[in-house]
């Protein structure tokens, strides 16, 4: 993406509660929010940590991936000076949702009771698809442009962003909701485990001792704007949107490149679309999921891009765990968090560095005035997307 | 629309038969011959070992051959490969792959770990990807209009990408071969790879 976009709002969902407050709270709190899963039984994974929203009410039946999105996006226009059910806006208004469960935890519950004989409200079939989860947060709020569903893995999230900015750039919107949501279900829970990509002991990203990340659940939004569309209607600009790179490792189905080539390239190429250096970089929100495989491929990565001159690094997925397609979407609501209030995550889980990373993430919370941000978002089949965001006022 | 396109190929994929621009129309032989499920000849085709083609996915499989059936693998060089995006509009994304995953979750049944980052769309993109070098973006979309066709929806997020200059190749993938873990009817997969 080329060309700065106006971030107007945020909002947020995660397993430190609900909203952007309660995010940087957890952040400075520089502490894990992950805990026992308690929404539903799974005799293979019921032990492993997870960041799991405790606080959200969701109607039986109802979608929980979609009352994630709405909540986060209804944070989001809130904080854009937006109306929670868009009018005539509405009609120059994307929504752009990444996820990559959609309706799975329903259809776990309905395939159940289908097992068991129980009668299945066969509407629950139709919210399975992904996309039926954008159309209705789109009706919810109103929102009658552009709807994309994109689903990249862990990476969903962020691309939902960049793809929004492209939107927004071709005029083909005024107002974009853009973001990430996904649930907890067992066939995630059962599958990372499966994969023995669990941490036991929590998520450690970039640790000498890893071994594996902690899922998590959880929706963010952003509300982007091009600039005339934000000044005419004087809305308060919280940050931008600078530049954004989509890349494939083209390495192998599953696995990193172990050197992080695709990542590099997707780092080089998301600074080359906003016209900025390595030099110019405050802060990275890495991946940084805390599989061996993952943190060592990125940590190279971001050597190779800043050699001996790393900015702060830190992963937040120690604190809210890794929520998959929301995960990127929420990293970018963090990183907004960091250029608006002025503060530098640490890596919580984190104690000792990894020779084979070559990096050591930031460890503490610190207070700062970061004004140049990228955040790493990498998925299954060798999909790396950045982001580069810029502080509302470029500074000195 | 500010420059022409070039369409370099194309292919299509159907439960029946098979047929590319770089292939001549091929038929299968029925489920009872399913060659996507067998990881020999899949091997043989893709110059895998069976173990590394056993531990695709069917529609892994299935995306890889529709690829090839277009030829662009031959057409393009290396540098034409890392600016080469992957895009698909998929209604039924891994349905397939996710059901057989879930089925494997059963308390008597051994879970399926090798089929898990495949209940994921995009990985069957990046087995595509890593099968011919790709290096471009990767996107996997749901369908934005039941009443639209696909090939229209996937060809209005591809051109961006080769306008905006983030890909000199784009390889734009409509719809689905499989509905169910074993195949369905009256699918279709069609492939274009198309460039500035």
């Amino acid at each position: 993406m080329n060309g700065s976009i106006a971030i107007t709002g945020a909002g947020i969902v995660s397993a430190a509660g609900i909203g952007c407050d309660a995010a940087a709270a957890a952040l400075a709190a520089g502490r894990s929010f992950l805990g026992h899963l308690r929404r539903f039984a799974s005799p293979r994974c019921g032990a492993l940590p997870v960041g799991e929203v405790v606080e959200l009410d969701v109607a039986a039946g109802a979608s929980r991936v979609v009352a994630l999105a709405r909540t986060a996006a209804s944070e989001a226009l809130a904080s854009a000076g937006l109306p929670p059910v868009l009018g005539t806006r509405g009609d120059g208004t994307a929504l752009v949702l990444g996820t990559c469960v959609g309706g799975m935890p329903e259809s776990e519950v309905a395939l159940a009771r289908e097992r068991s004989g129980a009668p299945v409200d066969p509407g629950v079939w139709l919210r399975h698809e992904c996309g039926a989860a954008t159309a209705a947060v789109a009706r919810a709020i109103g929102a009658r442009g552009p709807r994309l569903t994109v689903s990249t893995a862990c990476s969903s999230g962020a691309q939902a962003i960049a793809l929004a900015g492209e939107l927004l750039a071709a005029g083909e919107c005024e107002l974009a909701l853009a973001g990430g949501a996904d649930a907890l279900c067992a066939l995630t829970l059962n599958g990372f485990a499966s994969l023995l990509a669990l941490d036991p002991a929590g998520c450690r990203p970039f640790d000498r001792e890893r071994r594996g990340t902690s899922l998590g659940e959880g929706a963010a939004f952003l509300a982007l704007e091009r600039e005339d569309s934000a000044r005419a209607r004087g809305a308060p600009v919280l940050a931008r949107l600078l530049g954004s790179a989509n890349t494939c490792d083209a390495y192998h189905p599953t696995a990193p490149d172990p050197e992080g080539a695709g990542a590099l390239r997707a780092l080089q190429r998301a600074l080359a679309a906003a016209g900025r250096e390595p030099a110019d970089v405050d802060y990275v929100n890495a991946h940084g999921t805390g599989t061996v495989e993952n943190d060592r491929a990125e940590g190279r990565a971001l050597a190779a891009l800043f050699r001996e001159r790393a900015p702060p690094i830190s992963s937040t997925k120690g604190t809210f765990g890794h929520a998959l397609g929301a995960a990127g979407a929420i990293e970018a609501v963090v990183a907004v968090l960091a250029l608006t209030r002025g503060f530098l995550p640490g890596t919580a889980g984190f104690t000792a560095a990894d020779p084979e990373c070559r990096i050591e993430p930031l460890r503490e919370f610190l207070r700062g005035r970061p004004r140049l941000t990228l955040s790493n978002s990498f998925g299954f089949g060798g999909n790396n997307t950045v982001l580069c965001l810029g502080a509302a006022e470029p500074g000195p | 629309m500010s420059a022409p396109l070039k369409l370099l190929g194309a292919a299509y994929l159907l439960p029946d038969r098979m047929g590319g621009s770089r292939c001549r129309e091929r038929e299968w032989d029925g489920p009872a011959d399913d060659r996507l499920a067998d990881p020999e000849l899949i091997g043989r085709w893709f110059a895998l070992d069976a173990a590394e083609a056993r531990r695709l996915d069917r529609t892994s499989r299935a995306l890889c051959l529709a690829a090839a059936a277009t030829g662009l693998p031959g057409l393009l060089g290396e540098a034409e490969r890392l600016e080469t995006a992957i895009v698909r509009v998929t209604a039924l994304g891994s349905y397939p792959t996710d059901l057989a995953f879930a089925e494997s979750l059963e308390p008597e049944s051994t879970v399926a770990a090798g089929l898990f980052p495949f209940t994921l769309p995009s990985t069957a993109l990046g087995a595509v990807a890593a099968r011919f070098g790709l290096g471009g973006p990767i996107i996997s979309l749901s369908p934005t209009a039941p009443e639209e066709p696909l090939e229209r929806q996937v060809f209005a997020a591809a051109v961006p990408l080769l306008l905006r200059g983030e890909a000199r190749v784009v390889v734009a993938i409509a719809g689905d071969f499989d509905g169910t873990p074993r195949g369905g009817p009256g699918l279709t997969l069609t492939v274009y790879g198309i460039a500035r």
